[in-house]
């Protein structure tokens, strides 16, 4: 049984590891965690992922990419995969609360 | 564990009953089990690894740990981890560590598809048989990648497909079941699942390795010194006994005189050998995922 991908993208390491590890908790059981530091792996990944027929459940793009290359990435990830939900993170106090992001899934 | 047919306790578990409890340390002076089945394999695996000294190497479907205790003495400074999902299996392989007397060597009993692995530890990660079983092994190998350094490297051992492999044709010839692969046949685990390399290469790509190779592999098996020991060993195999389960009692008779001669004719003057065909797929890791600020 495959299970669907939750992919997460941020220019900076350390939020992106601590969004990474918290999603991990809170949703590895049920989606395949997948994290990327560039906007262009990510977007490989994305093809290689719909090479291989996975479903992409949601795209998350992360508070520390900025606002244009942030948009374009998830505009370039919906044409990959246009079924996915698409999230952008937004700076906030306090750690990234991956509970927030079940409403989208 | 190295099975063909069974996702056993340890996925890739072939038997009813594992390696546990059989499989000899590789310096004993007589192999058994797998590690006697595999022997001439098992050399191709080796070479192939390239475990050097320090290297971080993780195991995966490890069985009783032949194929991890051979990685630990070569890592030296380094060490070696393995993983499988057979408790039975993971207890033999920390005895036979311990009676080595080897240090650098731990054994986790776990589903590698999941297991919360330390990130970027391993330098290498390797299998023998240990990858074939998993349910989904777009998300196992994109688990084994995250727990790789970056340009860290995969060498695992996979059969080919099931026509290639003589013994498994031997073996479905003999027991009538000649449609195919018994795994197929009755929808259970497949030891074949990962004989085609373009679907391989699309798996691994979508876990996050590049640079995916096969290298063709062509080894014979054992399985046993005379027939006799021979046919034990196969019909531990859980393909062989589910079919014969599932004939009455004449036609499992016959069935066991058609095996008993297929191995007699494999029978050489050092034992019973079948040819076979495997790949060592090497691939890299290191995609730039999760630079995973360890957290």
């Amino acid at each position: 049984m495959t299970i669907p991908v939750l992919m997460a993208v941020d220019d900076d390491p350390e939020s992106l590891g601590t969004l990474d590890d918290a999603l991990r908790r809170r949703y590895g059981q049920d989606y395949l965690v997948i994290s990327d530091a560039s906007a262009g792996a990510a977007l490989g990944r994305l093809q290689e992922l719909r090479s291989a027929g996975r479903e992409v459940a949601l795209v998350m793009a992360g508070a520390a990419m900025a606002a244009t290359p942030r948009a374009e990435f998830l505009a370039r990830a919906r044409s990959i995969a246009p079924a996915a939900k698409r999230v952008l993170v937004v700076p906030g106090a306090g750690r990234p609360r991956p509970a927030c992001v079940f409403p989208c899934l | 564990m190295n099975a063909r047919y069974r996702q056993g306790p340890g996925g890739p578990g072939r038997r009813d009953r594992t390696a546990a409890g059989h499989a000899a340390s590789d310096h004993a002076p007589v192999l058994s089990g797998y590690d006697a089945e595999l022997r001439r394999l098992n050399e191709v695996l080796r070479r192939a690894a390239g475990v050097q000294s320090g290297d971080h190497v993780v195991d995966v479907g490890c069985g009783t740990g032949q194929t991890t205790r051979q990685a630990a003495r070569t890592a030296q400074a380094g060490s070696a981890l393995g993983v499988d999902i057979s408790a039975p299996a993971i207890e033999r392989a920390r005895e036979l560590a311990r009676a080595e007397g080897l240090r650098n060597v731990t054994f986790e009993h776990a589903n590698a598809q999941v297991h919360r692995f330390p990130q970027e530890r391993f330098d290498l990660a390797i299998s023998r048989f240990g990858t074939m079983f998993f349910d989904d092994p777009v998300a196992a190998f994109a688990n084994i990648s995250r727990a790789l350094r970056p340009a860290g490297r995969l060498v695992m051992m996979v059969w080919q497909a099931h026509e290639r492999n003589e013994w498994d044709v031997a073996i479905h010839q003999s027991l009538g079941a000649a449609e195919g692969p018994a795994s197929g046949a009755s929808g259970g685990p497949d030891p074949f699942s990962l004989a085609d390399p373009p679907a391989v290469t699309q798996i691994l790509r979508a876990a996050g390795f590049a640079d995916v190779a096969f290298t063709d592999v062509r080894e014979p098996v054992f399985y046993g010194p005379d027939v006799a020991a021979a046919l034990d060993w196969a019909r531990g195999f859980t393909c062989t006994s589910e079919i014969l389960k599932k004939l009455d009692p004449a036609a499992a008779a016959r069935a066991v005189g058609r095996l008993r001669e297929a191995l007699a004719a494999h029978l050489s003057d050092d034992g019973v050998w079948f040819n076979s065909r495997a790949w060592i797929i090497t691939a890299r890791g290191g995609h730039p995922t999760a630079q995973a600020a360890s957290t």
